[in-house]
């Protein structure tokens, strides 16, 4: 992805299941704490473990209508970014790119299971509340942006490739500030269907481990606030961080596994430095999509030992967080921009070492002090064999 | 940035395929021709409609590196019976038998993962849905990809499945917008597939611009997105409305906006009616015929307005 201008992020919210807000979103990170247990909001007929987001991560937005579970949580973190970005702000976004796998579908199978019972749910409205563009319409009306709106759904990247798409937006001059990432709250299809694919674990994910059994679905929604770094530079701004480039790949392999060596995951790596404009021995830290899939993990690793060797640190927030699905991209872009911020690699949670297959170096207990300028690469990878990999840093000018 | 068409495929019911009057459905999807047994099993409906269109759009366009092709998809809907079958395990009263294999499918970009494996594609692919706007929002999209240089080439394929059990849910609810638009006859499933590029070449099929925008729709707005988005409307001959049924708001701005009497613009009769190919469906059709005339959609759905525009 060629870019023609540098991007700025001027603002950051992340909503998941270990806090409301960015502050419990960094103490968590820094603590290495979880939170994790059997669903709460779901009636299931399997054994789960998930990580489910309190309600006061779903925000009441005043509107009459009854809004998805994924709506209200992308609403919520939307408007820790907008909170997040700098007071100086020189106006609200003027286009919006919501990336989200299941949009509003915990509505629509709420009305089809009450039917189904012979019950009714009365304010349903499929356009406004279920389909898949409602949450980035919820958003778009709450915030009032006008200016482009646009729904990515790739499943698993589809925070990350919102982000990145967001660089075409501001290097074309479409817009001058764009809120981008996205978010998915659980729905029974999505439980079900990872659980009869045997992808979810009996217990908290363990990203990279020897005896990982699978990942741990969870709620989760983040967003950056994205502008053109001469812009903010202008008006005597310093931004948060720089996304330097962005890459993209798609395996061609196969829907739900990677293949074996990793080669979609390493291109699009390679295509991310290559839009940032640096080598691989520039980058200080990965974090890694790092799902506690033995597949995955075993796929990921050797890509990122292909392209950066193995003593760079990696960590999955996975650990941490679970799999917040199309909301993983942007909360991973969130602490991938922490670790810009705070010059240090946050601890990945489950493992200290990595499992045999995975030759790569992973973050201890306690993290680890990264310099004053760091570089970091963020991976998302999906079903469809679907890649997508953010590079985040200081601005240049700025270090 | 212009885009140029350089080919089109499409499998849409009511415009070269047989198909179910009363569900709208397709009769077959002749898909053998293109993908093996073990292959097309894999595929829900959407993504084998997405399949044959996409190949038709490819073969008509001629590229012989379709391997470098970038892929962007488009539904409303998603594979509506995944879904409906995922939750037949939960209330086993819906009768409906799980389709195991199936199941990856309920993922929004099951068609484009499937279309990527089918072409060998590395590149990116990216899945937008924006209700009935999706086709416009799909070719915004793959300008983006053209403009930034991340691919040349952009194959666009646009679609929706009609699952009856989905219909009658839906008018169960009470939901009447969609389903009168179900039991409209232009509700009709399919797919419409375009190779869209940067350059004219030898064999384009004429330019094509969209954008879709939150905005009002006074005249003043809508002209000045058109503006904005460098649409140049002077030689439309044939303006369509796609847009709530008796939405007569957007009628008249756009006739003001286009300096035209309402006349002159072409009404969709059941509003956004048709299916998700909806304004690329009659592209084809105009395209194909040799139609000479210019195409200009001006759609609404919600707070959000999609303006599509077609020359030769």
């Amino acid at each position: 992805m060629r870019k023609n201008a540098r991007i700025a992020v001027t603002g950051v919210g992340a909503v998941s299941a270990v806090g409301s807000n960015n502050a419990a979103f960094l103490n968590a990170l820094s603590t290495g704490t979880s939170n994790f247990g059997p669903s709460i909001r779901h009636e299931l007929d399997f054994d789960s473990v998930v990580c489910e987001a309190s309600e006061e991560c779903f925000r009441e937005h005043g509107h009459d209508e009854l809004d998805s579970p994924t709506g209200r949580l992308c609403l919520a973190a939307a408007h820790e970014c907008i909170t997040n970005a700098h007071p100086s702000d020189a106006g609200k976004p003027d286009g919006l790119i919501l990336g989200t796998s299941t949009g509003g579908q915990a509505m629509s199978e709420a009305a089809i299971l009450a039917l189904v019972d012979g019950k009714s749910l009365p304010s349903y409205n499929y356009r406004g509340q279920g389909s898949i563009a409602s949450p980035a319409r919820l958003v778009a009306r709450d915030l009032d942006i006008r200016g482009p709106v646009q729904t990515l759904s790739t499943a698993c990247t589809s925070a990350a490739n919102a982000i990145a798409m967001a660089i075409t937006w501001l290097c074309s001059g479409r817009c001058n500030r764009v809120l981008a990432g996205g978010g998915d709250a659980l729905c029974y299809t999505t439980l079900t269907i990872f659980h009869l694919l045997e992808l979810t674990g009996p217990t908290m994910c363990t990203p990279f481990h020897q005896d990982r059994k699978g990942m741990t679905l969870a709620d989760g929604a983040g967003f950056l606030l994205l502008e053109r770094l001469d812009d903010v530079v202008a008006r005597n701004q310093i931004p948060i961080a720089e996304l330097y480039g962005a890459g993209m790949s798609s395996d061609a392999y196969h829907m739900t596994a990677p293949s074996e060596d990793g080669a979609g995951a390493e291109l699009a790596m390679r295509r991310a430095l290559i839009s940032a404009g640096i080598e691989p021995g520039d980058i200080d830290h990965i974090n890694a999509h790092g799902t506690g899939t033995s597949l995955n993990d075993k796929a990921e690793a050797r890509a990122i030992n292909r392209v950066f060797g193995k003593d760079v640190p990696v960590m999955s927030c996975k650990g941490l967080t679970g799999h917040a699905i199309g909301g993983a991209g942007g909360i991973e872009a969130i602490a991938s921009i922490y670790s810009v911020m705070e010059g240090r690699a946050f601890v990945n949670v489950g493992a200290s070492e990595p499992a045999s297959d995975c030759p790569v170096s992973l973050v201890p207990a306690g993290g680890l002090q990264l310099g004053g300028s760091p570089v970091i690469i963020s991976n998302s990878f999906a079903f469809g064999g679907n890649n997508t990999s953010l590079v985040f840093g200081t601005p240049r000018e700025v270090r | 940035m212009t885009l140029f068409i350089h080919g089109i495929g499409h499998i849409c019911a009511g415009i070269d395929e047989p198909h179910n009057k009363s569900t709208k459905r397709l009769e077959e999807i002749h898909i053998s021709k293109w993908a093996k047994g073990s292959v097309r099993r894999r595929m829900g409906r959407p993504a084998q409609m997405a399949f044959v269109a996409a190949k038709r759009a490819l073969e008509n366009a001629r590229l012989d590196n379709s391997d470098q092709i970038a892929i962007v998809t488009a539904s409303s809907l998603g594979d509506t019976s995944v879904g409906l079958d995922t939750l037949s395990v939960h209330r086993r009263t819906m009768e409906r038998k799980l389709r195991t294999w199936l199941l990856p499918n309920a993922t929004h970009n099951a068609p484009a993962g499937h279309l990527s494996i089918a072409l060998k594609s590395t590149s990116p692919s990216l899945t937008v849905s924006h209700g009935w706007l999706s086709a416009e929002s799909a070719i915004s999209a793959a300008h983006d990809l053209i403009v930034s240089d991340t691919s040349r080439y952009v194959l666009v394929v646009v679609g929706d499945e009609a699952d009856p059990e989905w219909g009658d849910l839906l008018r169960t609810w009470g939901a009447n917008e969609w389903a009168d638009r179900l039991d409209d006859e232009r509700f009709q499933e399919g797919a419409v597939a375009l190779v869209l590029g940067g350059q004219p070449g030898e064999n384009a099929l004429g330019r094509i611009h969209s954008f879709v925008e939150r905005c009002e729709t006074e005249p003043i707005a809508l002209k000045g997105a058109m503006m904005r988005h460098r649409i140049d409307h002077s030689s439309s001959t044939e303006v369509r409305i796609r847009a709530n049924a008796g939405d007569r708001d957007l009628l008249l701005s756009s006739a003001e906006a286009l300096e035209r009497s309402e006349n002159e613009i072409h009404m969709e009769e059941a509003g956004a009616g048709t299916s998700q190919t909806g304004p690329l469906a009659i592209l084809a059709k105009h395209v194909e015929n040799d139609n000479s005339s210019d195409l200009l959609f001006i759609s609404r759905e919600m707070d959000d307005l999609a303006v599509l525009h077609w020359s030769r």
